[in-house]
């Protein structure tokens, strides 16, 4: 039996959560002090959304919810400040709003691949941070090229949606899980961590999990 | 409204801790006090010629 404690991660690209909560539960991994197991699964919060979306992320909002503008504004600072302090540097400004079901489909190809934690990262990076588009295959296969995967191949594997039933079953899984909100961790099959905890949630349930799993041995 | 489903899993951690649901990702108030709102994950609204 693997002394290496398994990590299941439920999170979507498209949430600011998911990428600063990856950031506290890799602060919290830190601290551990051992490497873990981390596989992605996919979770999509808005899955009607098309790939092709009008306007910026905070013109469609304030239609959305129908609020003032101003006050859209100071509730994405809000994201934007939270996401400062684990150093992200969010920029809505840029991001491009697009349909992740391919993406996930990349994280599926990704791991097949052994390189799903870089792709995962990336993906995160491109859409929050650099304002780059994650719904279309090209732009997919760029970002797959650039953690050194077969561009060609990654097109391939998008287009013939070879990887869609793997993204299907990630949902499937989570509606059995009750998953309801993302991101979502899962440590050793036993233990759940619901949102962008701190640190120390993270790094206090790895211990206890690694505890256990030494009682048992 | 989907049934929900008892987790199998034992929650640790804070209750309130930020997290994205339909599409909307709450500020939770320890993070923030003023609002429960947050930029959504992803909008709805889409180009007349998108095609998906």
């Amino acid at each position: 039996m693997s002394d290496v404690l398994k990590v299941d991660i439920w999170s979507d690209i498209a949430c600011p959560w998911c990428y600063i909560g990856k950031r506290k539960f890799e602060a919290g991994v830190a601290e551990f002090g051992e490497q873990v197991d981390v596989e992605y699964h996919s979770y999509e919060l808005a899955p009607d959304t098309p790939e092709e979306v009008e306007g910026s992320a905070l013109q469609s909002f304030v239609e959305r919810k129908g609020i003032p503008l101003e006050q859209a504004k100071e509730m994405f600072d809000r994201v934007i400040g939270v996401a400062k302090k684990v150093g992200l540097d969010y920029d809505y400004d840029s991001l491009q709003s697009t349909n992740t079901v391919r993406a996930h489909e990349l994280l599926h190809y990704a791991k097949a691949h052994g390189r799903q934690v870089d792709m995962k990262e990336r993906l995160l990076r491109a859409f929050f941070v650099e304002g780059r588009h994650v719904g279309r295959v090209n732009d997919l296969a760029d970002l797959a090229a650039e953690i050194g995967l077969d561009r060609e191949d990654a097109v391939r594997a998008l287009t013939s949606r070879e990887f869609l039933p793997a993204v299907d079953a990630d949902k499937a899984l989570a509606a059995e899980y009750g998953i309801q909100g993302v991101p979502f961790f899962v440590i050793e099959g036993k233990y759940g961590v619901s949102g962008a905890q701190d640190a120390t949630v993270f790094t206090e349930v790895l211990q206890r999990a690694k505890d256990e799993k030494g009682a048992t041995v | 409204m989907s049934e929900t489903v008892k987790s199998p899993f034992t929650m640790v951690g804070s209750e309130d801790a930020a997290v994205c649901i339909d599409g909307v990702c709450e500020v939770p108030s320890a993070h923030e006090p003023a609002t429960n709102d947050a930029p959504p994950a992803a909008p709805p609204k889409a180009t007349p010629t998108a095609a998906k």
